[in-house]
């Protein structure tokens, strides 16, 4: 134990300067989630992104230097004549590199529970998700480092991998997706490599013993991307198959809004999650990610999930000033519902739609008929904009126009795009050039549609019947 | 135990197509110093990483302490210490954390005789940072980082390099006192050949990854003589000579020479003309190693 914690020591005053720049910058990166809630919400969200793009890069970098510190390669190493047992030194490494994740899951633990108010399961939850994929590619980074005699070799290596790996997985797999594949290889071969390294220094028992593992762990459990293939079952839905959700309710009760629903488990899926993150994705960038969702398991033989998630004032508060759309991860996979837009009208007042229809409002005792003309209208335009989703992909537009009255403009500005990676999430912009009158008697709306596609742009307008809200706000938002 | 510290068969190490060491035979006997020396290139340093397990030979065997090369382990480097001109010391520590850290890793590390070796090198108190040391003296902190376990076996390789004179003597007298008290069994590589002569028992040349000499220094320096003869004046010119005349320069009457098979000059006298008269010298390693180096 006492040379562990010698070759402890000595990586850490080796390393002292790379660590607390480690430090520094996982510090700064949640410190700046702190003021996500500002204004320059956009520019605030790419600092952080930027900053967690820095710490992705960096902790590969310090995991070579750290392992290359005594590596396993080469006939200089100080070590290799000194009567060091490589499992202590292994011991070392892992008990330094595991350190480094500390701080990490520290600043996300406290940052969660500061942020988003969770209970300290929730926030518990959010950090062994947060810090467990950087604890499973720390093998593969060390085994790089194990095998090759010097940094620049071995960050060459590591960069050529991530290529390959990417251009395989772009040529080979159909689907693009790379998150099948299971963590237990991928941490499993590395790591066996790395001692088998360490303890021979030959190369070719280090490729044979990480085969040894490769195999080993294929045959207890068949690696994805191709796991439903080799088991005979069905094939893996589309990358852009949708999840259809039904039985959606969405309640007021007191400070919270409380959204619940359900939806077919495709056979060939099987969801062991109890949570599951719940993201909200601003129109002009960034996401805010809701932690208290619950996801339970409604009765295998009907196969049906049943959802629920409350939104409270801290998360109401949160997206109090912006407009977006709320994105379920479904099993933290590729599967993405996106019925339900949370729309801020102030900081008190919002409302949910739930595909094209509005499910539930909050209104403050002095709602004015302002708010509820806006409820009116998105509702309507929601509408158009779901049908205009049917014919395109591409963009929707919608101008609303108030008749013997002053002007109003919405638009609803629907972006469906789809990358790899991502849904693009939809986008709705309420705009108001002049106030509304005061009174909603008689109120008639004609909204005009245009549907841009590839190839053709095609306007037509539709009438909306008179319909009448009078009275306090709250009565006519019943009417909704 | 009393097996022999170092016993070298056949060894044969290929880097590609490049013999570095080809078929080398050689023993190191208890408590001797064997010193190898031999032109850049001629397989000295390879020959000790094999020896401590740094690289493996491509044929042939090592037995160091009893146990091939091969299997040499973290234990056995608690009786062998290996320093070499090449090896890289933790730089971002200072002397004293060297120290207390080689300290955690040997059990028989012996703090007396490690603060006695600090004194004589110079090194006490020094909190200094080894990256930041001249180069003997960080030759100096990883020789008694070597040292101070009392090692059945030290393997050196090139010591002496770039070290100054007065390092060179101090270095040289330490190892000279461990080998005398200790009974340690030493292996050195240098180019410094009168170091070698003050401390190696035996030398063995190399040249081209082979042994072209493997012998005691007492028994070199017996066979090696230079050679001054001066002619009888009605002697015909000698055109050949015998194979162990090396350097054979005739000026008239004179002749000069250097002899590998030294016995005696009596029996040198059979090999030249009548009436000759001979006197031979003594030779230090130097010239003996320069000559055969010259002559092959």
């Amino acid at each position: 134990m006492n040379i562990i914690i010698e070759l402890l020591k000595k990586d850490l005053l080796k390393f002292r300067w790379l660590l607390l720049l480690w430090l520094a910058l996982i510090v700064t990166w949640h410190a700046a989630l702190f003021v996500l809630n500002a204004e320059n919400f956009k520019t605030v969200y790419a600092s952080v992104s930027v900053l967690q793009v820095l710490a992705i890069l960096f902790l590969p970098v310090l995991t070579l230097l750290v392992v290359q510190a005594d590596a396993a390669a080469g006939g200089t190493a100080f070590w290799l004549t000194r009567p060091l047992p490589p499992w202590k030194i292994l011991a070392s490494k892992t008990l330094l590199l595991l350190s480094l994740m500390v701080p990490l899951a520290v600043a996300v633990f406290i940052s969660t529970m500061a942020l988003f108010q969770s209970s300290a399961a929730d926030a518990w939850h959010k950090t062994l998700n947060t810090v467990q994929l950087w604890f499973w590619l720390m093998p593969l980074y060390a085994l790089v480092a194990a095998v090759t005699r010097n940094f620049s070799v071995a960050f060459g290596t590591l960069l050529a991998l991530i290529v390959a790996f990417f251009a395989s997985a772009t040529i080979f797999s159909e689907n693009r997706i790379y998150f099948y594949l299971w963590w237990v290889p991928i941490a499993a071969v590395p790591l066996t490599g790395v001692i088998v390294q360490y303890y021979t220094r030959r190369a070719w028992l280090t490729v044979s013993g990480c085969v040894l593992a490769a195999v080993i762990t294929t045959v207890v459990h068949p690696p994805s991307p191709f796991p439903e293939k080799q088991r005979g079952v069905e094939k893996e839905p589309e990358f852009a198959e949708q999840i259809a959700v039904k039985n959606i309710s969405v309640n007021a009760r007191d400070e919270n809004v409380i959204v619940s629903g359900e939806f077919d488990m495709p056979e060939h899926r099987e969801f062991e999650w109890k949570n599951f993150p719940l993201t909200f994705n601003a129109a002009n960038g960034g996401a805010v990610t809701l932690l208290n969702a619950r996801i339970s398991m409604h009765g295998q033989r009907e196969k049906i999930m049943k959802f629920s998630f409350t939104l409270r004032p801290v998360e109401l508060k949160r997206l109090g000033k912006k407009s977006g759309t709320l994105r379920i991860h479904v099993g933290g996979r590729f599967f993405h519902y996106e019925p339900l837009t949370v729309v801020p009208l102030d900081g008190k007042r919002w409302m949910v739609v739930e595909g094209t229809r509005i499910t539930a409002a909050r209104l403050s005792d002095d709602a004015d008929v302002d708010t509820v003309a806006r409820l009116l209208f998105f509702g309507a335009l929601t509408d158009i904009v779901a049908r205009a989703r049917e014919e395109t992909h591409l963009y929707q537009y919608a101008l609303c126009r108030a008749d013997d009255g002053p002007e109003i403009t919405l638009q609803a500005h629907a972006g469906y795009g789809m990358s790899d990676f991502t849904l693009c999430a939809q986008l709705f912009q309420l705009r108001t050039r002049e106030p509304l009158p005061q009174t909603l008697d008689d109120y008639s709306v004609r909204i005009s549609r245009r549907v841009y596609n590839r190839k053709e742009i095609s306007g037509t307008t539709i009438e909306i019947p008179h319909f009448t809200a009078s009275g306090t706000a709250p009565a006519a938002a019943e009417k909704l | 135990m009393n097996e022999t510290p170092v016993i070298i068969e056949n060894l044969r190490r290929r880097y590609g197509r490049l013999d570095a060491v080809s078929g080398l035979s050689l023993t190191v006997p208890r408590g001797s110093i064997l010193a190898l020396v031999g032109p850049n290139g001629a397989g000295k340093t390879t020959t000790l990483k094999v020896t401590v397990n740094l690289l493996r030979p491509s044929a042939g065997r090592a037995t160091v302490l009893g146990k091939d090369s091969r299997r040499l382990n973290w234990r056995d480097f608690q009786r062998i210490g290996y320093v070499s001109e090449n090896q890289r010391l933790p730089e971002f520590m200072t002397v004293r954390q060297f120290l207390n850290f080689c300290q955690t890793l040997y059990p028989a590390w012996d703090a007396a005789f490690a603060g006695e070796l600090r004194r004589q090198f110079d090194l006490a108190d020094d909190d200094r940072l080894l990256g930041h040391l001249s180069r003997g003296m960080r030759m100096k902190a990883a020789l008694l980082s070597s040292l101070a376990y009392r090692p059945r076996l030290l393997v050196l390789d090139e010591p002496f390099s770039g070290l100054d004179a007065v390092v060179r003597e101090e270095v040289s007298r330490a190892i000279l006192q461990f080998v005398r008290d200790e009974d340690w069994t030493i292996l050195i590589t240098s180019h410094d050949i009168d170091e070698i002569e003050r401390l190696a028992d035996r030398v063995a040349i190399m040249r081209e990854g082979a042994l072209t000499v493997n012998e005691s220094v007492e028994s070199l320096q017996a066979r090696f003589r230079r050679v001054q003869v001066t002619l009888p004046a009605a002697a015909p010119l000698t055109v050949g000579w015998p194979r162990e005349f090396l350097r054979v320069e005739q000026n008239g009457a004179r002749l000069a020479f250097i002899t590998s098979a030294y016995e005696s000059d009596e029996k040198l006298r059979t090999a030249l003309p009548a009436n000759s008269q001979v006197e031979s010298l003594t030779m230090p390693l130097r010239e003996i190693y320069i000559a055969l180096n010259q002559t092959n």
